[in-house]
């Protein structure tokens, strides 16, 4: 989708931002940006302890009205898969985006069977719901960046 | 009768640059015998090469009977040589310039999606053999047995961006 409109080496530069993500270390922070796709990493015990997937559902909310067409939910171990799998369910229900693909199993990484989430969402055609206030959006962000530590892909979560 | 199966897969070969080689392929597999399928699978390699950049090389389709089976498991490369010197006025690549090596050379990235565990079984032993000839480092950095996949890399990924860029590339279908 995203890739047809982009220039000769966005297949390249795709693969490269993939390696950033995949090299990120625990705690860092990375532009999880790609031209109008995103990833989102539910990670964060605290957040999800405190305040469920309402900080993601928030911030997912804004970014795609302000033009993330195509966003991705990553989650590691049994309590974040299922909490992806709720923030998925909660957008395609209020029409904000719809699944386009889903993988939920187990990944071996380094011997260790892992329960991990990988969703494929896109920007519902009928998303007119208006972006949040200025303040309130930077608070949601504040959270999500501020949460405790994530688990680095291939760490299993202490939960 | 040679001649005219050489002919209908030219034809569909450029159907398939018109409509989208993917979905022709799809088709192909299921109205076209095996034989000229794994002839399509190799006119679509070639021309994927001659773009001198793969991105992804496909072997879904690629139909293997049992008895094929049999034949890959006792000597996979005599196998291969035989499908390839199949293909008219193509020769064997794997004898003049082993098809992964060139691959590896020239490619940054490029997978191998297959669907079914032979498939990749026999990709697997290709690769390895490519490998073994060519002493160059096989840069293949994971096999994962959920996404039935291959991805041959420079670049270290981790499986679940490996997913991603799998599932983009389905999205854009990149082999059109």
């Amino acid at each position: 989708m995203f890739l047809r409109d982009e220039k000769k080496n966005t297949f390249h530069d795709f693969v490269g931002f993939l390696q950033r993500i995949s090299e990120r270390k625990k705690g860092e922070h990375i532009d999880h940006t790609f031209g109008n796709l995103k990833v989102y990493f539910i990670g964060k015990n605290e957040i999800l302890k405190k305040y469920a997937v309402a900080p993601y559902y928030r911030r997912i909310q804004n970014d795609t009205k302000n033009g993330t067409d195509v966003f991705y939910l990553l989650a590691h171990g049994n309590y974040h898969v299922v909490a992806a799998d709720v923030l998925a369910t909660l957008l395609s229900q209020d029409d904000i985006a719809r699944e386009d693909d889903k993988y939920i199993g187990e990944i071996t990484i380094e011997g260790k069977k892992i329960k991990t989430a990988i969703i494929r969402m896109v920007r519902s055609h009928g998303f007119t719901h208006e972006p949040l206030d200025a303040l309130e959006s930077e608070k949601t962000c504040e959270i999500i960046s501020e949460g405790t530590e994530m688990p680095e892909i291939g760490e299993i979560p202490s939960s | 009768m040679e001649g005219l199966e050489n002919t209908i897969v030219y034809i569909l070969a450029g159907i398939t640059i018109s409509i989208g080689s993917y979905i022709a392929y799809k088709v192909a597999n299921k109205v076209l015998y095996p034989k000229m399928c794994r002839l399509l699978l190799l006119w679509r390699t070639k021309r994927i090469l001659n773009r001198n950049r793969l991105l992804a090389v496909y072997v879904t389709p690629f139909d293997l009977s049992y008895s094929l089976k049999r034949e890959l498991e006792k000597d996979p490369l005599d196998e291969i040589r035989k499908v390839f010197k199949e293909v008219h006025g193509m020769k064997s690549i794997i004898d003049d310039k082993p098809v992964l090596r060139y691959l590896l050379d020239v490619v940054t990235t490029g997978i191998i999606v297959a669907e079914k565990a032979h498939e990749l079984k026999y990709v697997t032993t290709l690769m390895e053999y490519t490998n073994n000839i060519a002493g160059h480092a096989c840069p293949m950095y994971a096999r994962l047995q959920e996404l039935n996949s291959l991805i041959l890399t420079k670049i270290k990924l981790s499986p679940e961006a490996i997913r991603m860029l799998i599932v983009e590339m389905e999205r854009v279908n990149v082999l059109a």
